[in-house]
């Protein structure tokens, strides 16, 4: 029960990232037709730091979460793009070498742990198979390996509820066992989806505070998949806003906080109410997200916007390139938006 | 300093929930003790903000409150009068004044039933309150006053985004004119950019409308938003209550500073300067509390004293500062 500081903000990663996802493309089939749900992504995540991905509902950032695993099956279907990953398009690969990358040297941590284990077997039977398949180890030895995981990730007594099942666990402890079995075979990404959601807030404080940890003495690149404005604040380094399948803004986390360059990042900015004072009214960004995605003319925030102009719904704004090096916005008035002037 | 007499007052309320099953043949099952003496007083107008985590008991409270659920033992007045011994006509001109918007608006409206049918329900269970030939004129009124567009009224539930559902659920709530809503995690399921949107309206109807909110939600920075005063829940008990400021700055329960120090900040320019307690574990479950003091298993002020004796909620509620704790944290010295 110790007091522990906020993690420090790290360095800027050097050198070449870890993964690159670039143009991905990814559509569903519906009812009503073809739908694009991400359209053009590129993210970057670099070995020991954390990009976040921070969008809300239908923004497809969990989309592209599972298809950097390749998790996308039909009615969905990556329609363009790469998921470059040890010299390799991820998306062109054979489903063999495929599995060999996924699960193995890119893993997943769900929302949903307790859907994600699986209710016959003992925690650490599941850790174990995952040893003895993947890794060829004899039965006492993955065994004993994935109690060592379980102590790992700070599941105390990890020997005995090693050998109780998922339902005995509580919430932060199912979470943490299915962070013992994404880091089971030594992953070189973790993509954290919405890991701390269903959680309360002191066990989502240790979770985060855990997944820091393991990513300091792993140096493996995180992908984050958030709704929480505070988790990313205190935890990624870098940051992609998603927006109707987009992505409208990136850059380093402190830079986009203390100076968006998207009209959507800046409300999102504005809209939440802080435990550290007291404001007034909050701001509101008028509407809803877009629920059904469609190829629109303009700029898919163009209706919501409180400074959008007539070029906003006429044309779509690209990512453009900002200083510092890494930063973007798709926004046609990014320059008057990130300098305070609109 | 002459306190105005209370709009809604609860008093030591308790609910147990029996087990379903016994573990062991011949043994009673043992009772989920979700609630478990909770006391406050809500003045007219004002918003009491409940904050706690999950299992905290509540859910139960707001239920209880509303007269979804039956109390164990304990009272809920609504101006004087125990809301859980009357019958009749006057238990349902009661449950008119208190009324409930719940967290999940997917869940809680009839899909089969459109805005305009959903909204006059609650006229046709209160027949007395209105004539059937006014009734367009004020479900009217209650679409423009919760901001619902007047030519959907014929839609269906599942044609409208979360928020404009919750703002149904609003606009249903507030149908029969209540005094007193008690909000259970209102804008939780709520995207982030529709929350303030709803969070605005709900400030907004208090100002316009005099109503009282006990506003109940785990996001601690939203309570602090929203209310005047604030109780904090940890499994069934209150462990402080106190105003706004005092319970968020002044935090005198080790839980209250915990859970505050829990919440993470949108602002990376606090990282590596801010520090934080971190709570060891889960909260217990509610079917066997720790004896003594609930929190004292997670507690790192927590002695033998604790174990032993349960620390009661001490102070006045309506105007200081109370908490339930044999160490309470120091007040800082300004």
């Amino acid at each position: 029960m110790a007091e522990t500081m906020v993690a420090p903000p790290r360095r800027p990663a050097e050198g070449a990232p870890v993964l690159s996802v670039r143009d991905l493309c990814v559509e569903f089939d519906t009812r009503d037709g073809v739908r694009p749900v991400v359209q053009d992504v590129s993210l970057d995540v670099y070995a020991g730091r954390t990009l976040a991905v921070l969008g809300e509902s239908g923004s497809g950032k969990s989309v592209t979460a599972r298809s950097v695993m390749g998790l996308i099956d039909p009615p969905g279907r990556i329609t363009g793009g790469q998921v470059l990953f040890g010299g390799r398009d991820l998306v062109q690969a054979s489903a063999e070498e495929r599995r060999l990358v996924s699960g193995e040297q890119i893993a997943i941590v769900f929302q949903d742990a307790l859907s994600a284990l699986n209710p016959v077997f003992s925690v650490g039977e599941q850790i174990a198979e995952l040893l003895r398949t993947r890794r060829g180890m004899g039965r006492r030895e993955a065994a004993a390996r994935a109690v060592d995981l379980m102590a790992r990730v700070r599941i105390p007594a990890a020997k005995r509820r090693a050998k109780e099942y998922p339902h005995q666990f509580s919430g932060g402890m199912r979470q943490r066992a299915m962070i013992a079995m994404a880091l089971a075979l030594d992953p070189a990404v973790l993509i954290a989806d919405e890991p701390t959601t269903a959680l309360d807030v002191t066990v989502q404080a240790q979770i985060m505070d855990l997944l820091l940890d393991l990513q300091d003495e792993t140096g493996m690149g995180m992908i984050l998949i958030t709704h929480d404005l505070g988790v990313v604040a205190e935890t990624a380094d870098t940051l992609a806003v998603m927006y109707a399948g987009r992505v409208v803004e990136r850059g380093r986390v402190d830079d986009v906080f203390a100076r968006p360059a998207h009209p959507y990042t800046r409300g999102l900015l504005h809209s939440i109410p802080r435990l550290d004072r007291e404001d007034e009214a909050l701001w509101a960004i008028p509407g809803s997200p877009p629920t059904v995605l469609s190829r629109v003319a303009g700029c898919a925030f163009a209706n919501r916007c409180d400074v959008a102009i007539d070029r906003c719904r006429t044309s779509r704004p690209e990512l453009i390139e900002l200083r510092p090096a890494g930063r973007a916005s798709a926004c046609h008035r990014h320059e008057e938006v990130l300098h305070g002037r609109v | 300093m002459a306190a105005s007499e209370p709009v809604l007052s609860v008093e030591n309320l308790t609910r147990h929930f029996a087990g379903r099953r016994a573990v062991l043949p011949g043994r009673p099952a043992p009772a989920v003790r979700a609630v478990d003496g909770v006391s406050f007083e809500l003045s007219a107008g004002e918003t009491l903000g409940i904050v706690g985590e999950s299992g905290c008991g509540k859910s139960t409270l707001a239920r209880m409150i509303v007269g979804l659920e039956t109390p164990t033992s304990g009272v809920v007045r609504f101006r004087g009068t125990d809301v859980h011994a009357v019958r009749g006509r006057q238990a349902r001109e009661l449950r008119r004044r208190v009324q409930i918007v719940l967290q999940d608006p997917y869940t809680s409206l009839n899909p089969r039933r459109t805005v305009r049918e959903l909204l006059r329900q609650p006229f046709e269970i209160h027949r007395d309150l209105l004539p059937r030939k006014q009734q367009p004129a004020r479900i009217a009124e209650l679409v423009e006053l919760v901001g619902l567009d007047p030519d959907h009224l014929d839609r269906y539930p599942f044609q409208f985004s979360g928020g404009q559902r919750q703002r149904i659920g609003i606009a249903r709530a507030l149908a029969l004119s209540p005094d007193v809503i008690v909000c259970d995690e209102p804008v939780s399921a709520l995207d982030v950019s529709i929350q303030a949107q709803v969070v605005n309206l709900f400030q907004r109807l208090q100002r316009e409308l005099g109503l009282a909110y006990v506003f109940i939600a785990h996001d601690l920075s939203v309570v602090r938003h929203t209310s005047d005063r604030v109780g904090v829940m940890y499994l069934g008990k209150l462990a402080e209550l106190g105003s706004r400021r005092d319970v968020y700055d002044t935090p005198r329960h080790p839980y209250t500073s915990a859970l505050l120090s829990a919440v993470p900040m949108p602002d990376p320019q606090l990282r590596g300067r801010r520090t934080r307690r971190l709570l060891e574990g889960d909260p217990p479950s509610p079917v066997d509390p720790p004896s003594g003091c609930r929190f004292r298993t997670r507690c790192w002020k927590a002695t033998d004293e604790c174990a032993m004796v349960e620390p009661l909620l001490a102070g006045d509620d309506r105007h200081r500062q109370a908490f339930a704790c044999h160490h309470p944290l120091p007040v800082p010295t300004a």
